[in-house]
């Protein structure tokens, strides 16, 4: 299968002499579809990572693939970086002299006509629910709104891949929890990978999978709340989730499972 | 604190240089142009105090020395009087030479008491059997005119037309002496077309008591001649006003440009700065200690830009020599008082510039100033109601904006309103020779067409040339109104001429004979004379016959009297200042300008229609205007320049975003320049209307003020749009380009 990002060896290392490996051999696969969480003290490389996979900034050595094309044999990085990925950041991300509908056009400008990116534009924060704050400028957006704005026009020209650098870092856990779950929806509905840095547990605890960093490697990459699992989960209260929870082996050798697998089951549903 | 705004002037290096060097432009101008003018009168003062003699008898109300005219033969008389121990004329004019455009001539009897202060370094003086001996004319050249045009004694010296021998070389101290040359009295006569005529005497008592005594026996005995103690003389001089004025208009312009750029960069650097200025606040410094702060940086930004300035004005000087010391523009007469002057111009800059942004940052709420978003209004604005990304960029970023076209506008503006006024004064010359004459005819060589004189002789030789049919000779000159500062122009016709024919007389009727005038209807106006009754001028009475109206301003402000007159007036008998020449056959107009020119060395023919633009003082004023408009594109670029600078500089993290968001170099470069080009159309618009206005405001100028009008040409607004957009399109492009080329990932981490 073709992935939405692989990285082979990825390493960037900033300075000459006193030089620092924000990103040490970098090795991920993520699939399409995806919805991940990159978690990590400060300064472990997260937001140096995301930059590389949008192209904003280039590897020291390693490749980037996205959906199966190698970064480095791109030759228009910015129609690439306008047509496959969408980018939300923590901080400055609208143009302030642009009202919201403006703002999401700015992607579209040079792949659409006014017409369509209207309508597009329109669509999209109806999308994020900020049809009511169309014409606004930032300056009188909260927060929040700003960030729900900023996802719509990430999304503008139907990104493959959206990068989110703590997009909720700005924002009360109330509308950060607002905001990813605008996001899981925006994630299944459309299909989009979403890959997004954040600090806060609550937050990556509603992704479906955790990459956790350290002083540039990757030092842990842990599915959960994967569609098994949940099922697992929804289980529990079923006959076989109790059968499992109380070990009674019988009942589950009767549904056809042997012993490891029951072993695993009974794992997952002990979290 | 020094410290924190120290660092805070070296973090934006390119935005504090541009700040710095808009302001020193400012203050070399000053110092440049107030050291000319200080040597300007420093000259008179030392060609009067030099000469060590007590008074000075000149004609009242001439504008300057070269203009006064006194009877050579009052010298006899005076020196008759009981109180006068010695006499000597002197003429003084202003000619071209093969190098200068404006070269000072004086012309002293051989005997003069005067001479001893020319200290002869090389050759020898004209009392000498040496002198007398020589071939040709003999002239005495001063050291630094010497120098400059590489002359030596034995050469030959080139004024206007003649050529004379210079025997000697000399020096006396003054700036205009020793970058002169002194003629003996009747060759300068000659010259400079005053036959038996001085330009003034200088008188030395037996003894200073007599003052008193004598000045009152001089009232009475010439009431028409002003007697003055050399200082007091010397500082009357028109010339000298008329210096110090431009240098006042000039210096207040870059001043003017300088601080709307101060104001705006330092502003730029308050929005810059508003998160900034927030956190200050937050971690608790007051708003008074963030005003000290900006204040801070603009006073220390203006005062190193005063240090350089002063850098530049002397380099200016020292680069110009050559040419402005004939002015006396020289670096030895930057004075202190001067550049004190220019420091605390400059500091007024500074705090006036900075005291608005210094203000508006105080005031800034530590809430609001943190969430601050760059650029925007923040919401308090309602959108333009129509337009793209750049007018709302425009709109939205109000202040900016309207400094911005403040500071374009006010250089177009200055451009243009000066253009105006020559174009103006072009206008009214050409209306003036509307007469129906094809060719007009000056002297050659001439420094300003108000020294031109052309011997009658040399008219009767023209109109004897077969083409012509018939010609017109004209007095032209300037006198002080009596009992005002402001102008009255004379001119002088021969009442049966063709050339009178022109003057469209409302009331009354046309002057016939001498002793008669007649005058515009604004003048008629402003001094409250009616028909029949008499007006003085320079002493001679004239009466009022006839009011015209003209649509020439300047005609308006002065009078016609008959050529006879005119030139009794101004002191010039049987000279006139120019020639009108009617031709039998138009078609022939070229090539007899030429046949004039060539035969008739003397003078310097052109076809009517080119006459205005080929006189040397429009010349001369064309030259001036290129290089204020120079000096104010320079000024209006660095500003705007700065102020682009800051604007895409806050904007890199914006850029930053675009870029993230797949926006290729070529359209954020294209957004901004798209921006950068309609401010700079718009302050065009702006700039036209202020120049407009700029121009109606001069014609208030008490002095010269009525005599201007303004006229303007299409080709004066594209001119002027051009400069704007260019102006607009270099300030912003480059800042544009400088960001554009910044990795997204840098623009997005600029702090
Ligand atoms: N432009 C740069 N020049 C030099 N070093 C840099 C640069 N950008 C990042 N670094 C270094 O690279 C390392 C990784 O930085 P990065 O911004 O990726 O961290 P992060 O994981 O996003 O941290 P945080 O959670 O604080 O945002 C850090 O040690 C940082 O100091
Ligand atoms: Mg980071």
């Amino acid at each position: 299968m073709t992935w939405t990002v692989e990285t082979r060896d990825l390493c960037r290392i900033y300075g000459n002499g006193d030089e620092v490996r924000a990103l040490d051999n970098v090795n991920l696969k993520i699939a399409p579809g995806e919805f991940v969480a990159i978690m990590g003290p400060s300064g472990s490389g997260k937001s140096t990572l995301l930059n590389v996979l949008g192209a904003l900034d280039k590897p020291t050595s390693g490749k980037v693939f996205i959906n199966g094309d190698d970064l480095s044999e791109v030759k228009d990085l910015d129609s690439f970086r306008g047509k496959t990925v969408g980018f939300i950041f923590q901080l400055h991300n609208l143009l302030p002299t642009l009202t919201s509908v403006e703002n999401v056009e700015i992607p579209m400008l040079h792949y659409s006509s006014a017409k369509e990116r209207r309508e597009r534009s329109m669509k999209l924060l109806e999308l994020v629910g900020m049809s009511h704050r169309l014409d606004h400028l930032p300056g009188q957006l909260s927060g929040g709104q700003r960030q729900r704005v900023a996802i719509a026009r990430a999304l503008a020209n139907r990104p493959s891949l959206v990068l989110a650098d703590e997009p909720t870092g700005n924002l009360d856990s109330v509308n950060g929890h607002e905001l990813i779950k605008l996001m899981r929806e925006l994630n299944e509905s459309q299909g989009t990978t979403f890959i997004l840095v954040t600090h806060d547990h609550e937050v990556a605890a509603q992704t479906r999978r955790v990459i956790r960093m350290g002083d540039g490697k990757i030092t842990g990459d842990e599915v959960i709340n994967s569609p098994v699992e949940q099922d697992l989960k929804d289980m529990k209260y079923s006959l076989i989730g109790q059968a499992i929870a109380d070990g009674d082996l019988q009942a589950l050798e009767k549904a056809g499972l042997n012993p490891s697998e029951i072993k695993a089951l009974q794992r997952i549903l002990k979290r | 604190m020094l410290k924190i705004i120290l660092k805070n002037l070296l973090r934006r290096k390119t935005r504090t240089l541009l700040t710095v060097l808009g302001i020193s432009i400012g203050s070399a101008a000053i110092i440049g142009l107030g050291t000319l003018a200080e040597g300007f009168q420093a000259g008179y003062n030392g060609m009067m105090s030099g000469s060590k003699a007590d008074l000075v008898l000149s004609q009242p109300d001439s504008y300057d020395i070269s203009m006064s005219t006194v009877k050579e033969e009052i010298g006899e008389e005076l020196l008759a009087l009981p109180e006068v121990s010695k006499v000597s004329g002197m003429t003084e004019g202003i000619v071209t030479t093969e190098s200068v455009p404006y070269f000072f001539v004086f012309g002293y009897p051989e005997d003069s008491f005067i001479l001893s202060k020319f200290a002869i370094s090389e050759g020898v003086g004209f009392n000498t059997p040496q002198a007398g001996s020589s071939k040709g004319k003999p002239v005495l050249l001063g050291s630094q005119a010497a120098e400059s045009m590489h002359k030596k004694v034995g050469d030959t010296l080139r004024l206007t037309q003649n050529v004379y021998r210079i025997i000697g070389i000399y020096q006396t101290g003054d700036a205009f002496e020793d970058s002169g040359a002194v003629l003996k009295l009747e060759d300068s006569q000659a010259l400079l077309g005053k036959a038996r005529q001085v330009s003034l005497f200088y008188i030395q008592l037996k003894d200073p008591g007599m003052k008193a005594s004598f000045q009152e026996r001089i009232s009475k005995r010439y009431p028409d001649l002003l007697l003055a103690g050399t200082k007091e003389f010397a500082s009357k001089q028109g010339m000298v006003d008329a210096l110090k004025g431009t240098v006042w208009a000039i210096g207040g312009m870059a001043i003017l440009i300088g601080g709307v750029g101060m104001m705006n960069s330092q502003l730029m650097a308050v929005f810059e700065r508003t998160r900034e200025i927030g956190v200050l606040r937050a971690v608790g410094w007051s708003g008074r200690r963030v005003l000290f702060m900006i204040l801070g940086e603009s006073v220390l930004v203006s005062l190193t830009g005063g240090l350089v300035g002063c850098v530049l004005g002397w380099l200016f000087l020292t680069a110009f020599a050559s040419v402005l010391q004939y002015f006396g523009g020289s670096v030895g007469n930057i004075k202190l008082p001067l550049i004190a002057q220019a420091f605390s111009v400059v500091l007024v800059l500074g705090i006036i510039g900075g005291i608005y942004p210094a203000w508006k940052a105080s005031r800034l709420q530590p809430v609001e100033a943190i969430r601050y978003e760059g650029g925007g209004s923040g919401g308090k604005k309602k959108r333009f109601p129509f337009g793209g990304m750049a007018v709302q960029s425009l709109w939205q970023r109000s202040t900016r904006t309207a400094l911005t076209l403040g500071g374009i506008a006010l250089t177009v503006g200055a451009i243009l309103s000066l253009d105006g006024i020559v174009q103006g004064m072009v206008h009214a010359m050409n209306q003036m020779f509307l007469t129906d004459s094809e060719i007009m005819i000056r002297q050659a060589g001439i420094a300003d067409t108000g020294y031109s004189a052309i011997d009658e002789r040399t008219g009767a030789r023209i109109s004897s040339i077969p083409e012509v049919a018939s010609i017109t000779g004209l007095v032209f000159t300037a006198v002080m109104t009596p009992g005002s500062n402001g102008f009255f122009v004379v001119q002088g016709y021969s009442p049966n001429s063709f050339g009178i024919q022109r003057f469209n007389v409302v009331e009354g009727r046309r002057i016939e004979g001498n002793r008669e005038i007649m005058i515009g209807r604004m003048m008629a106006d402003s001094m409250k004379k009616q028909v029949g009754q008499s007006i003085e001028l320079g002493n001679s009475r004239f009466k009022l016959v006839g009011i015209y109206e003209s649509s020439v301003s300047w005609e308006e402000m002065g009078g016609v009297m008959t050529l006879r007159d005119a030139q009794n007036f101004i002191g010039k008998p049987r000279k006139v200042t120019m020639y009108a020449v009617k031709l039998k056959d138009p078609a022939t107009a070229s090539a007899t300008v030429a046949k004039i020119n060539t035969e008739l060395p003397d003078v310097h023919a052109s076809l009517s229609g080119e006459f205005s633009d080929e006189m040397p003082d429009m010349q001369n004023s064309k030259a001036m205007v290129d290089g204020i408009s120079i000096m104010a594109i320079l000024l209006g670029g660095l500003g705007m320049m700065n102020t682009m600078l800051m604007a895409v500089m806050e904007r890199t993290r914006e850029i930053g975003v675009l870029r993230s968001m797949g926006w290729r170099r070529r359209s954020v470069l294209g957004m901004i320049v798209n921006e950068s080009l309609l401010l700079g159309v718009l302050g065009g618009l702006v700039g036209i209307l202020t120049g407009i206005a700029m121009g109606w405001l001069f014609t208030l100028e008490p002095t010269m003020g009525a005599a201007l009008s303004s006229s303007y040409t299409l080709p004066m607004f594209v001119r002027s749009l051009l400069v704007a957009v260019l102006l607009g399109g270099l300030g912003g492009v480059y800042p544009a380009y400088r960001a554009s080329l910044q990795p997204p990932v840098e623009a997005l981490r600029y702090e």
